[in-house]
């Protein structure tokens, strides 16, 4: 199998120039590599069974992977993974930010070998100070630009966008209808009505900040943020309070990430919506972490993840979001969900610089709803 | 009081001397090793992190954190206070009722006791928003209202609910060991029921209540759960720590933040210390009752105006628990959710596991704390040997910081920087564990053994009794009610700890707790209800089982071969009978 084929060369700020050409750029990638339909010259299947037996060759099966995530939905991805490789797996939820504290303070010897699913910034924030291990591999070619780092440590298996939950029944005691953009948010109809967690704590709802201010400019995105601030009673802690207290009814307009973990929440009246305005959105990385127990079992994961197309078409069922597609414009078998149209112009690499400057910036827009140490 | 048994065959001299007094040294150092690795090195570790990059870097650091806390400081020791207050009173009340009121009412207060020990974190806060938020079911359901129920008042009144069991055993045990004849002399002498409370019960019960007021007041203010859950825009210094840990990663201003806490916790510990002495004299001599002296019941107008409060407290634990259990059983959240078994199901399919796991850390941790704490109790306490202030308040120090930040101790000690590398496994979980509960034996243990006259040892020593021999036939049976306050306390805490584990968790040590917040986290409430429940009734038979040794006395009396000595210890020493037989009514 041929992998070695380019992705078509997309500058990293206008990488999501113009969904119809990803898309198309993604066929010709296809088409290229020789894996557009089961009945190509080479039977994908076959092809799969190769890949998985050099990438276990040599692998300790006896050691179990343990991992790091955000939440447990993708046990029947790793299943799948025992089954092809041997080996066993254990899953342990956690939060980026967490995961990023207990490593530091773990000193280099991490007690978990896989990192599979959080927001990009803080794998960022990990290679940076040196947590991760590089993963080298053929297929590493297939990712567009900003989608992986540039020395294979941390790679993104989809994005999360960012948008409103609402709560229908509690806009209308409010006398309120639900908002359709960022730029309804403002309006004082939303008064101590709308629920926001802080960005220090939610990588989504940094993705928001810094989005926001990426997308609309610094000018108009901090008079957008006060305006909503103005709305917001205070900022939650976890960045689940959004969606799960308007789905309680305790606030009208939740800023929440939207993935398959919110389905449980909805109803009649508690419903999604898609900014008009653009959406917000943040790579979800995954990474192996350096100097654990099987860091190599790790390693192996993610060669085997990402060299394998009906693999990472399960992944886009279980997220039931086929973002992966933005990752590697060539995957067959997914169409995207989101093109530049829904997605805010973003430029994810200037993420962990600007965050500090953003944070402290943020800190004093909401005066005091918000405190930030040093 | 039966004649002292002055038979030789008691006082097995021989065999006491070398092993007998080998015993207590080895359980002394076995403490003070303990306590030196697992509660001091953490510690030391933490003030080496707080100092990171030198001390001109570390003096700006605390600089600037304690110019930006100043509000939180302040919203601490004004929850924690407000919370401390609160809580003691409502477990003074609550454990008045249960030893000296209404009989019907004992069984049914316990109960809520117990069901508030086991409470999950999160869980009874997020039930607290179901019942009174903006469309809570009484709010808005019952009386139809629309109110915010964000704001430190939530706060302390949910730290007051669930801190006050732990302070409802505290004082319950004490309480139980006033000899009933201190009362009755009370009223024979004319004295109203109101004023027998104030004049005897209280002052016997002072220093518990202190206890009670000071480990109130530093939960409280190491609790993050809370706060975080219904503190809305009401940052403590434990929110901030959280926040500082996920969001910023900044484990050097975590370590400060902790310092802060840990000043503040120190402050009030040794208030509580001096003060606890000064009350100390009183308790003396109120070893239990006379086994044929006449319960002593409350009555008056005081008495019904305590057991109001602690039925309220009752209905309350009860309602909460029921929506807790009412989540776990249906579909989605609010009044209409259909009925469902899916949760458990899910719960079988994933949890049984970590379900396990909790159980076993659980029992190891509650077990070792309570036999550390014991120990240490009758060193610092009863013997005061040199240094027992010292060992008391390192001992006591994990229990003043937060859980996340007595993890993150743990976590930089034992990474294997400093040669010793427990991070990861099962071990370090249980050590953790019974650490951050360890100042609760000692504690309790120190609060009966203040009780028992110091007289018995003398007689006992007088009478050829060695050290292990004098803790086990003097000491042991008077201390039962503690231990198991100890054990029901260190099992209920280890089964519900998420914050100490935060940081030590690894994939394959994961704990139901962990299993709850996630599912929490992924807005799953049915799912993290249905683990709640289940943990919730694990935790119960756990702590009924273990407060059943404060019940199970050897029968006194009963036939033992002398010099065996193994049971029945009032038998053997005699001068320990009465309070036996009072114990095994």
């Amino acid at each position: 199998m041929s992998h070695t084929q380019k992705q078509p060369a997309l500058s990293r700020r206008s990488f999501l120039l113009g969904g119809a050409a990803v898309v198309a750029g993604g066929m010709l990638a296809g088409c290229g590599s020789n894996k557009t339909e089961g009945s190509g010259t080479d039977t994908s299947g076959d092809g799969n069974a190769e890949v998985d037996k050099g990438i276990f060759e040599g692998l300790d099966t006896s050691k179990t992977l343990n991992i790091v995530t955000t939440n447990e939905s993708y046990t029947a991805l790793f299943d799948k993974f025992t089954e092809a490789s041997g080996m066993k797996y254990e899953i342990l939820s956690m939060s980026s930010g967490e995961v990023l504290s207990k490593i530091k303070a773990e000193g280099g010897a991490p007690s978990a070998d896989l990192w599979f699913g959080g927001g990009i910034d803080s794998f960022m924030s990990a290679a940076d100070a040196g947590y991760l291990e590089p993963v080298d591999f053929e297929d590493a070619d297939k990712f567009a630009t900003g989608f992986k780092s540039d020395d294979n440590l941390w790679f993104s298996k989809g994005v999360t966008v960012v948008g409103f939950i609402v709560n229908e029944d509690v806009l209308k005691d409010a006398g309120a209808t639900a908002p359709k953009a960022w730029t309804d948010l403002p309006d004082s109809q939303y008064a101590d009505e709308i629920v926001m967690s802080s960005p220090a704590v939610s990588g989504t709802n940094y993705a928001a900040v810094a989005g926001i201010l990426q997308d609309m400019g610094e000018d108009a995105g901090w008079k957008l943020l006060e305006g909503i601030n103005a709305n917001v009673p205070f900022y939650t802690k976890r960045g689940s309070d959004p969606s799960t207290r308007v789905s309680q009814g305790e606030f009208g307009v939740g800023i929440t990430y939207i993935d398959q973990t919110l389905d449980d929440l909805l109803n009649d009246s508690v419903k999604i919506v898609h900014p008009s305005d653009k959406m917000p959105y943040i790579p979800d990385g995954v990474a192996a972490f350096k100097g654990a127990d099987n860091t190599a079992g790790a390693a192996a994961f993610i060669k085997w993840l990402f060299s394998n197309d009906d693999m990472l078409v399960e992944l886009a069922k279980l997220d039931k979001k086929n973002t992966i597609k933005l990752c590697i414009p060539s995957l067959e078998g997914v169409e995207l969900d989101y093109t530049d149209e829904d997605l805010m112009s973003e430029d994810i690499s200037e993420f962990g610089a600007m965050r500090e400057d953003v944070l402290a910036k943020w800190d004093q827009v909401t005066g005091g709803k918000e405190i930030k140490e040093s | 009081m039966r004649a002292v048994d002055p038979r030789p065959s008691a006082l097995p001299a021989p065999r006491r001397s070398r092993v007998e007094r080998a015993v207590p040294a080895a359980a002394l150092l076995l403490v003070v090793l303990f306590v030196l690795c697992f509660s001091a090195l953490p510690l030391v570790a933490m003030v080496a992190q707080s100092l990171d990059g030198g001390l001109v870097a570390a003096g700006e650091r605390y600089a600037s954190v304690l110019a930006n806390s100043a509000t939180e400081i302040w919203n601490s020791c004004f929850s924690g206070a407000m919370a401390a207050v609160l809580a003691t009173g409502l477990a003074l009340a609550v454990s008045l009722c249960i030893t000296f009121g209404a009989p019907r009412l004992r069984r049914p207060l316990q109960v809520a006791v117990l069901l508030s020990m086991a409470s999950p974190p999160f869980v009874a806060s997020l039930a607290y928003i179901q019942l009174f938020g903006k469309r809570g079911l009484v709010t808005h359901g019952l009386l139809g209202l629309s109110v915010s129920p964000y704001g430190w008042q939530g706060v302390v009144v949910m730290q007051a609910l669930f801190f006050c069991a732990l302070d409802v055993l505290l004082l319950t045990a004490v309480l139980s060991r006033i000899d009933p004849a201190l009362m009755q002399a009370a009223r024979g002498l004319g004295a109203r029921p109101g004023r027998v409370l104030r004049t005897v019960v209280l002052p016997v019960a002072g220093p518990a209540i202190l206890v009670c007021l000071l480990l109130t007041f530093i939960r409280s203010i190491s609790d993050y759960g809370t706060p975080v859950v219904i503190g809305g825009a009401f940052n403590t210094v434990a929110t901030q720590i959280y926040v500082q840990l996920v969001g910023y990663s900044d484990l050097s201003a975590v370590a400060v933040l902790n310092m802060v806490l840990l000043a503040v916790s120190g402050l009030v510990f040794f208030a509580q210390k001096r003060l606890d002495a000064r009350t100390a004299r009183l308790v003396e001599g109120t070893h239990g009752g006379r086994a044929d002296a006449p319960a002593w019941r409350m009555a008056g107008p005081v008495s019904t105006a305590l057991h109001v409060v602690a039925v309220t407290f009752g209905a309350f634990i009860v309602v909460l628990y029921l929506t807790v259990v009412r989540s776990a059983f249906v579909r989605g959240v609010g009044a209409g959710a259909p009925f469902t078994l899916e949760n458990f199901e899910h719960l079988a399919a994933y949890d049984l596991a970590p379900l396990g796991r909790s159980l076993l850390y659980g029992i190891l941790a509650a077990a070792l704390a309570t036999v550390l704490g014991a120990v240490a109790a009758y060193f610092t306490a009863r013997k005061r040997v040199a240094g027992s202030r010292v060992l008391s308040f390192c001992l006591s120090m994990p229990y003043m910081l937060p859980g996340t930040c007595l993890g993150l101790g743990f976590i930089l000690a034992f990474n294997g920087a400093w040669g010793v590398k427990l991070t990861g496994g099962a071990l370090i979980l249980v050590l953790v564990l019974a650490t951050k509960q360890l100042a609760i034996s000692a504690d309790a243990f120190s609060s009966s053994m203040a009780q028992v006259s110091r007289e018995l040892d003398m007689a006992a020593r007088g009478l050829g009794a060695g050290e292990a021999r004098m803790f086990r036939d003097v000491i042991w049976p008077n201390v039962r009610e503690a231990a198991a306050v100890s054990l029901v306390n260190g099992f209920s805490s280890a089964m519900m700890s998420y914050g100490a584990l935060l940081f030590l968790v690894a994939p394959s040590t994961k704990t139901a707790v962990v299993q709850l917040f996630d599912a929490l986290s992924g807005g799953k409430y049915g799912n993290a209800a249905a683990v709640a429940v289940v943990l919730m009734a694990v935790t119960l038979v756990g702590d009924v089982l273990a407060s059943r040794i404060s019940s199970r006395a050897p029968r006194p009396g009963a036939p033992v071969p002398a010099g065996t000595g193994t049971e029945a210890p009032s038998a053997d020493l005699g001068v320990a009978g009465p309070t036996t037989d009072k114990e095994a009514r």
